[in-house]
This record gives C-alpha cells, sequence and structure tokens, in this order.
C-alpha cells in the first residue's frame, strides 16, 4: 500500500458530527504506543478481574468463616488435658475446608469467561491463548493460596484468643505449622483443578461436578471396594485427596513417629509426602494441561 | 488494513465461509452485509483469532493478530454487547481490559466520558439496557485508540440519537485515516454510514465495492405515472426497450424510460398526467435481489395476508 503513514489529528474527546470525505492521505497510527500485551500486564488485569466479581470474595469469605467456626468450636471445646493435641485436630478439619472450596473457587474464576461470554473479549484483547492463559493460572494461584493464607491466620489468631481465655497455651509444634503451611498448597492444586476443569468444560456446574466426584465420591467408592478387592487400597492413592492428604501428613517424617520393626511393611513410595505430592502435582498438570490444549484448538 | 485469504470455515457438513478473499482498507467504512446465516459474525470471529479457519488466513496490517505486539492498539471489536460478566460494573469492565496492555485510568475515562455512560459506569453490567451495552462494547473497542474498529450490529438497540452517534462516530474514525468494518442487517443504516460495501451470501462473496457503485450498477431508470389514460399510456410507449408494468389500474410503470424521456414521447398526446415521479432502487432493494437466491432462513408471510 502506498499510503503515506503519518499522526492524525488527536481524536478524543471530539465532535463526530464530519462527515466522511474520500479516501483520507494519512494512514491512522494508535497513539497508545507505549500500550504492550505481556504477562504481567494479563496477571494484573485478571487479577482485577477476579476482585471485580462477586464470587471470589464470597468463596474467600466462606473459607475464611469456615475456619474461623473450626476455630472457635474446637478451642472452646477442648479439653485442658487434650490441648497437646488441639494442632493436629484443628488441622485435620482445615484439610477438609482446603480441599473443597478452593475448589468451588477455582471453578468460578475460570468458568465466569464462558457464562458470560467474556472469554471473546478477553481473548480478543489477548490473542495469544496459551499467554492469557498462563496469566490467568497465576492470578488464580495469588486468588487462591491468598483467601488460603487469611482462613489459615483467622484460625490461627482465634484460636490463640480462646485458648489464652481459657488459660490454656496453644502448643503448636514444628510440624503441625509445617502441615498448616501445605493447607495452601492443597487449595491451591484443588482450585487449579477446578479452574482447569472449567475451562475444559466451559461449564461451572460441570466442573464442580467433576471436582466433586473426584475428592468426594471416588475415596469413598475406592473404600468399599476395597472390601472386596484390596488393590484399591492402593489404587487410592493415586486419587486427589488420598494424595493431597499424605502430602500434608508431616507427622510421617517425623523420626519419632518411624516405624522400627524390621518385619514391618514398607510404605509404598505414593503413600509417602513425596509420593503425594508427585501424585497431585500430576492431578494439577493433567487438568491445565488438557485444558490448554483445547483451549488451544477450538473456538472460542 | 485487514486481508481475508481463501477464508474458509466449516462446521462439520456445513460450510459457514467459503474461500472469502477480500481487502479491507483504511480510511473507509466498510459494511458488511448478508442475510442470516450468511456467515458475517463467523468471519469477524476469524479476523479476532476466536474461531480458526478451517483454510485460508487473516492477515492484519500484513500479520496474523496474536503475532502483533499490542492487539487493542490494532484491532478494537465488538462483537457481542452483552458478553460481560454481569456482576461487574461497567467501569471494571473496561479497566479489566485496559489492564492487558497497562492503558491508563485516563484513557478508560476518556472513552467513557465519549460513549456517554458516565451515569451508569459504575452500576452492574446486569442492570444495562441493550443500548447501555452497546456504548460499554464500543467504548471496549475504543480502549486501545485502534487502528482497526470492527463492529458486529453495532446499532442494535441504540435510540435515534444513539444510530446517529455511532454512524457520526464511525465516519470521523474513517475520516482519521483508520479501517472502520461494520455489519447490520439495517440496510437503509448502512446506506448511510457505509462508503465500501461487503455483501456475502451463504459464506460466499456476492459484492466488494464501493456504496454509489453497487446502486449504480444495480440502478436501472423507470419513471412511475398516473393517469386516467394508464393504459393507452402503457401500450403507446411500449417497445423493444422500454417496458411497462401495470399493478394497479391507474398507474404506470415505464421500465427504461426517466421522466425526461416520459414527457416527451406523451408530449405530442393530449393526455391527462396527475403524477410523474422517478424510481430509483434502494440500498435495500439492490441488496435484496442481490441476496435473494442466498437466503437461507426466509420467513412465512402468508398469515399476514
Amino acid at each position: 500500500m502506498s499510503q503515506t503513514i503519518t499522526e492524525s489529528a488527536p481524536a478524543f474527546p471530539g465532535s463526530y458530527a464530519a462527515p466522511a470525505s474520500a479516501a483520507p492521505v494519512t494512514r491512522f497510527r494508535s497513539r497508545s504506543g507505549d500500550a504492550r500485551l505481556n504477562l504481567g500486564h494479563i496477571i494484573a488485569s485478571e487479577l482485577y478481574k477476579a476482585k471485580a466479581l462477586p464470587s471470589t470474595w464470597w468463596c474467600a469469605a466462606i473459607t475464611v468463616v469456615l475456619a474461623v467456626l473450626v476455630a472457635v468450636s474446637a478451642a472452646s471445646s477442648m479439653p485442658e488435658a487434650y490441648a497437646q493435641s488441639f494442632m493436629s485436630m484443628n488441622n485435620q478439619i482445615l484439610s477438609m475446608i482446603a480441599v473443597t472450596f478452593p475448589g468451588v473457587a477455582g471453578c468460578l474464576l475460570a468458568s465466569v469467561e464462558y457464562s458470560s461470554g467474556a472469554i471473546r473479549s478477553s481473548l480478543a484483547a489477548a490473542p495469544r491463548r496459551m499467554q492469557w492463559m498462563g496469566g490467568k493460572t497465576i492470578a488464580a494461584v495469588i486468588v487462591l493460596a491468598g483467601s488460603q493464607l487469611l482462613a489459615l491466620l483467622a484460625n490461627l489468631t482465634v484460636s490463640w484468643l480462646i485458648l489464652t481465655m481459657r488459660g490454656i497455651t496453644l502448643s503448636v509444634t514444628g510440624f503441625e505449622v509445617a502441615a498448616m503451611s501445605s493447607f495452601i498448597a492443597v487449595a491451591v492444586f484443588v482450585g487449579l483443578m477446578g479452574f482447569g476443569f472449567a475451562i475444559l468444560t466451559r461449564s461451572a456446574a460441570a466442573a464442580i461436578t467433576i471436582g466433586f466426584v473426584l475428592i468426594l465420591i471416588l475415596p469413598m467408592t475406592f473404600q468399599i471396594l476395597a472390601n472386596f478387592l484390596p488393590t484399591f487400597n492402593d489404587l487410592m492413592a493415586f486419587l486427589p485427596m488420598p494424595a493431597m492428604t499424605n502430602m500434608s501428613d508431616f507427622a510421617a517424617s517425623d523420626p519419632a513417629m518411624a516405624n522400627t520393626d524390621p518385619d514391618a511393611t514398607p510404605v509404598s513410595f505414593w503413600w509417602t509426602q513425596t509420593g503425594g505430592l508427585v501424585v497431585s502435582l500430576i492431578w494439577v498438570a493433567l487438568s491445565l494441561g488438557s485444558a490448554a490444549v483445547l483451549l488451544q484448538r477450538r473456538d472460542a | 488494513m485487514i486481508e481475508l485469504v481463501g477464508l474458509t470455515k466449516t462446521f462439520g457438513s456445513k460450510t459457514a465461509v467459503d474461500n472469502l478473499t477480500v481487502n479491507i482498507r483504511p480510511g473507509h467504512v466498510t459494511g458488511f452485509l448478508g442475510p442470516n446465516g450468511a456467515g458475517k459474525s463467523t468471519t469477524m470471529r476469524m479476523i479476532l483469532g476466536l474461531d480458526w479457519p478451517t483454510s485460508g488466513k487473516v492477515l492484519i496490517d500484513g500479520k496474523p493478530l496474536a503475532q502483533t505486539r499490542a492487539p487493542l492498539t490494532v484491532i478494537g471489536a465488538l462483537l457481542d454487547a452483552k458478553a460481560v460478566p454481569r456482576q461487574c460494573s461497567g467501569r471494571d469492565y473496561l479497566i479489566g481490559m485496559a489492564m492487558t496492555h497497562g492503558l491508563s485510568r485516563r484513557r478508560v475515562d476518556q472513552v467513557i466520558d465519549l460513549t456517554g455512560l458516565h451515569a451508569v459506569i459504575g452500576n452492574r453490567f446486569k442492570t444495562y439496557s441493550l443500548g447501555m451495552s452497546q456504548r460499554l462494547g464500543i467504548a471496549a473497542s475504543l480502549l486501545g485508540d485502534p487502528e482497526i474498529v470492527m463492529m458486529d450490529e453495532p446499532v442494535n438497540g441504540l435510540d435515534p440519537e444513539g444510530v446517529a452517534w455511532v454512524r457520526a462516530l464511525a465516519h470521523q474514525l474513517a475520516a482519521e485515516g483508520r479501517t472502520v468494518f461494520l455489519s447490520s442487517h439495517l440496510m437503509s443504516e448502512m446506506a448511510q454510514t457505509a462508503d465500501h460495501l461487503l455483501i456475502i451470501g451463504q459464506g460466499r462473496l456476492l459484492a466488494d465495492t464501493p456504496v454509489d457503485e453497487f446502486l449504480r450498477q444495480s440502478s436501472e431508470v423507470a419513471t412511475w405515472v398516473r393517469s386516467p389514460q394508464a393504459s393507452e399510456i402503457a401500450a403507446a410507449l411500449s417497445s423493444p426497450t422500454v417496458r411497462a408494468t401495470m399493478d394497479t389500474p391507474g398507474e404506470v410503470v415505464l421500465h427504461g424510460l426517466d421522466p425526461l424521456g416520459v414527457g416527451e414521447r406523451l408530449a405530442p398526446h393530449n393526455w391527462v398526467i396527475t403524477g410523474l415521479t422517478p424510481l430509483t432502487v434502494s440500498l435495500e432493494d439492490a441488496y435484496l435481489r442481490l441476496t435473494d437466491p442466498s437466503v437461507e432462513y426466509r420467513s412465512a408471510t402468508t398469515w399476514m395476508r
């Protein structure tokens, strides 16, 4: 094309009353010259969009409120004689919260794009789909980890306050703190699985159903089946929820808890913390990977 | 400039877009016309990279959109005005989009000013009317101050003031040297807005022409005459080059003659003429005539009779 390329007059704000004449001699160049599409901008944008969605706040609020309720009920009902095992009991319930609500939050963070049709404007603004998904995934990790951290801090603070009021000293071991911290990773993993399922199915309902079946229904089914076929006991290690429980089982790595019986059956790798972490990562990779492949291939 | 090269899209056995090769040039308002199901929206989605072509390619200024450094500054689009999360506000939607490119809040305020949405921009999107949604979509399409503005049915749901505003906006954007590409079902609107037309039917290109040229090629000379002697006029003026049709008693349409020609031929006769009007073909007529064979979804009209 042989048109002269020059800057044209500023357009905004202005009047649009003038009718078009013949083809102009100048070709327009955007004045947003410093604008760039990059991963950092996409993450910032996705964080802003997540912040603007009421569902993000609802999921975070439910996670925090449940963690506080756990603290209130455990700390106020715990007999003084069992104060040493407070954190262990507290953690058991917190782990249940970590594998449920973050999953729903992850689903909603992704499914809102499809339920509203906003995926089209998102991908029009960021047409490199893998870059967009990467940015959105990182934003989801920040939201999920942030709300879980907040829930854990609220749980610890309320527990400490109630126990102190009762004249009980909150006793926390290093393993218990590590286990509690690992719930952040569990929440992120479960949330990312839900996030991936939502992109995969383009539906919050379908994604939550898949998550519900994988996290809650399958372990129960395997437990029942294990009564008839013991192999299911071994297979259970490969389900997300048992894997994430293994991953958070810091007490098992305590040398004091080690089984010293030389005749004891060695624990399978898949039931160890590392095995649990590997299985959990595989589930996250499967969910996000299949979502990425479909996102890249299909029409938006 | 948008270049479509052999662009084809099939959904199963159905071909939505069939080997479309056109250039959409800067400095023009290009109207994109076609009956329902002609492939307009599919073509626009492929231009944005939302749908993958089965074959062929789309180039924006010589390269695929995904390879551009700042896509929002290259092409701004309004495809579906209602495709915004219902719970978020119009301002949040615009800011979220602007942040993908590091655009400032000032720029967001500018497009809000431009579209006149100040009063409602903080409200949740679910409270927006269709007209307000259209304005928000137009604001979003202009965020990056883009070189190409593409809008699917931009006047849909707008009041007459809004329609006039979109028309003037399109003219101004084209006058600045931008590529303006609009689809519409409103032929009368397109006649006032576009200066170039792309017409497709069943996914195939039917016309790629300036509006004036399209009208000139599609038009025929004809004159409507009302007279008590309409039958005599029809008989007297009919010839191999002039065809007379009489659908209403007392009225005759003389195809192939302009009013001057009719006057000259009727001068020797002592007939009473009570009406004489040149007939011009409207864009609507020309468009309907062109696309009639490719109309896929035709309404049943017998119940209206």
